[in-house]
């Protein structure tokens, strides 16, 4: 059969089921099965195919559980939600206040949930309202809270990332360092559009005084062990409005830091693999909300609450773990059985020697990759467009990143950015969806994609410039290698 | 509204329930063994050279062993571009196709998974790994776990349930 033939069957087959509605991992096993009977050896090789199964799940692929159930830790005993309240009064002068709460505390929560519908869904709901009831308007409201995804793409511990490097095989640890510069970079573009602009125009997000009579209070701090008071102190001082602005910060956020700073460190500085700093990451995750939990009831600080959680909130986060990292790997055995019979069948071989042929530069071929992502992204999921482009993209000796000698790492970063990108771009981008579906108010479609062009605009700016300029990406992990 | 196929049903739910609390244990034993390992290594006390072997099998049996569960609670990522397109009568019947298609697919899977059971148990190959499971165990788990899908897929066609992704969906939340 000639390439293309075989080409257009095996993806025709995923993307015929696949736009029927049958479930992603499904459609990629209906292209298994056509695909093993036509090239690879026929019943015969359908009778071996399952064992190809089990082979394609390998040890590499478990910091993606460990990354999903830190997340879900944070998220299910509510430290994710503290993390928030605590940065919403630190920066209560700040114009567009809500709308840079919503990209930091955005940024954490999917970053730790490793799911930027999740994180639409809840900032939207959670924040989305508030917003509205203080005068935002919706322009500088609904952009923010959909755009937040795109760092947490990048900025470790990203579970996209993770899922990216392993299927490639490739390292996590640099491209989970990778990420940084470029995700920080966009933070910094967000906060500079959003401060701006309401500087520009302060009835986009108006000013308003919050309630911070607390700041007045005592700060007052208590011992106590089963409902005993074993020490008390408090402080009156002149300092006390700083200190009470700051205490949360000390609470609730510094904890969350040193979860990052034991996962990425250990891998900078190569103490662990990228599986056990998931690992370690998960018990920092857990001792972060007991240490929570000692606010409680155990130390007392006004106005800090503590987290109140028990043994269900963790299975909870088991659970929800489970049903995420099951669909994830379910995907991943079926495409990359998918992604060998595509490679027998000469489909990949022979799409990549007509590419080839065309006399194409690398930087035309990257172009080109960025476009077919941006488009599959307007109606697919994220992983279900990672595992479709990869054989062609990174997987093995006949892949555009080997032939073209591409540098793989800034490679994976401009896949991210552009997968990120491809949920915000209409018309069929996910989040704007999400977003209209959850918006308190009646906004069109068109006002969401408005709300979210400025930032699709940075998105691209920083891809522009991640294309024109890959040291911003490979210079970190280059220099950790 | 007790008829033994509601019977069957609950029974298969709780079934599909079970493995995936199972599955759920194993990753909690998972993140804690590692930092352990690492912590046994770093301190030369010795190695659990068992483990990694272990979490491979543990991955490739979760992953089958909870597949039937998250078809049940709607977590299959899908594209649901035709199916929100479509007036409501015409998405059922869709709905019916795909969950018939779903059943085929998995019954060849079954069919094929059981086949090279009995062959690799006829040849009594092992893998080559440092914890070895025969191959016939492993290849019978997928073919038990394709039977499940089958009959889960079976079930929600009885029930023509609406498999829609909606922005409250888990599909959406499982996504990234």
């Amino acid at each position: 059969m000639e390439w293309y033939l075989a080409l257009i069957l095996m993806l025709g087959t995923v993307c015929l089921i696949m736009f029927l509605g049958i479930p992603v991992a499904f459609a990629f096993f209906a292209a298994n099965i056509v695909g093993t009977f036509l090239f690879i050896n026929g019943d015969i090789g359908l009778v071996f195919m399952p064992m190809e199964f089990n082979n394609a799940i390998s040890f590499g692929l478990a910091p993606i559980a460990l990354f999903l159930l830190m997340g879900e830790i944070l998220l299910h005993t509510g430290v994710a939600f503290k993390a928030i309240g605590a940065i919403d009064r630190m920066i209560s002068r700040l114009p567009g206040r809500l709308s840079v709460v919503s990209i930091v505390g955005g940024t954490v929560f999917s970053s730790l949930s490793g799911s930027t519908i999740a994180n639409t869904a809840i900032l939207g709901s959670v924040l989305l309202p508030d917003m509205i009831e203080r005068g935002y308007k919706p322009s500088i409201a609904m952009g923010p809270i959909m755009a937040v995804g795109g760092i947490a793409m990048l900025i470790p511990p990203s579970a996209l990332a993770v899922l990216l490097a392993s299927i490639a095989e490739q390292s996590v640890a640099q491209l989970l360092i990778a990420g940084i510069i470029p995700g920080i970079l966009m933070a910094v573009l967000f906060f500079a559009y959003v401060i701006g602009r309401c500087m520009m125009d302060p009835t986009l997000a108006p000013s308003y005084t919050p309630d911070e009579s607390y700041l007045e209070e005592p700060v007052s701090i208590s011992f106590n062990i089963g409902g005993k008071t074993l020490l008390t102190a408090s402080y009156q001082g002149k300092h006390r409005r700083i200190v009470n602005r700051i205490l949360p910060f000390f609470v609730y956020i510094l904890p969350l830091f040193i979860i990052f700073i034991v996962v990425v460190g250990s891998i900078f500085f190569k103490i662990a693999a990228p599986t056990e700093a998931a690992a370690l990451g998960c018990v920092s995750a857990l001792g972060a909300c007991y240490f929570f939990k000692l606010f409680k009831n155990i130390i007392k600080i006004t106005g800090i609450d503590g987290a109140d959680f028990g043994w269900r909130a963790i299975w909870k986060s088991l659970m929800e773990t489970t049903k995420i990292n099951v669909m994830i790997l379910f995907i991943i055995t079926g495409s990359l059985v998918f992604s060998q019979a595509l490679s027998n069948s000469g489909a990949t071989d022979g799409l990549l020697q007509a590419v080839s042929a065309m006399n194409l530069d690398k930087l035309t071929i990257v172009i080109i990759m960025v476009m077919v992502l941006l488009f599959l992204g307007a109606f697919m999921d994220q992983v279900s467009m990672l595992l479709l482009t990869l054989p062609f993209f990174l997987m093995g000796s006949q892949s555009f990143q080997v032939v073209f000698n591409i540098d793989v790492i800034w490679l994976m970063v401009l896949m991210l950015i552009t997968m990120e990108i491809s949920l915000l771009t209409p018309p069929f981008g996910l989040l704007l969806y999400v977003m209209k579906g959850i918006a308190p108010f009646d906004v069109s479609i068109i006002e969401v994609v408005k709300s979210a062009l400025p930032f699709i605009a940075i998105e691209v700016a920083v891809l522009a410039l991640l294309i024109a300029v890959p040291e911003v990406a490979i210079w970190l992990p280059k220099m950790v290698q | 509204m007790n008829t033994p196929l509601d019977k069957f049903e609950s029974g298969f739910n709780r079934l599909t329930a079970g493995f995936a609390a199972l599955v759920a244990i194993s990753i909690g034993l998972i993140a804690i063994l590692i930092p352990i390992n690492l912590f046994i290594l770093k301190t030369q006390i010795g190695s659990m050279w068992w483990l990694n072997g272990s979490i491979e099998y543990a991955l490739y049996f979760g992953v089958f062993a909870g597949a039937p569960w998250v078809l049940q609670q709607g977590a299959h990522v899908r594209v649901d571009v035709l199916t929100s397109a479509l007036p409501e009568n015409a998405s059922k019947i869709l709905d019916i196709i795909i969950n018939l298609l779903g059943a085929v697919l998995c019954i060849v899977l079954f069919v094929y998974g059981t086949r090279a059971g009995i062959s690799e148990y006829i040849d009594k190959t092992m893998p080559d790994k440092d914890l070895r499971v025969a191959n016939w165990i492993v290849v019978s788990f997928f073919a038990f776990s394709f039977a499940m899908l089958t009959t889960e897929f079976l079930l929600r066609m009885r029930k023509n349930r609406v498999l829609r992704i909606g922005s409250e969906d888990h599909a959406s939340e499982a996504g990234f």
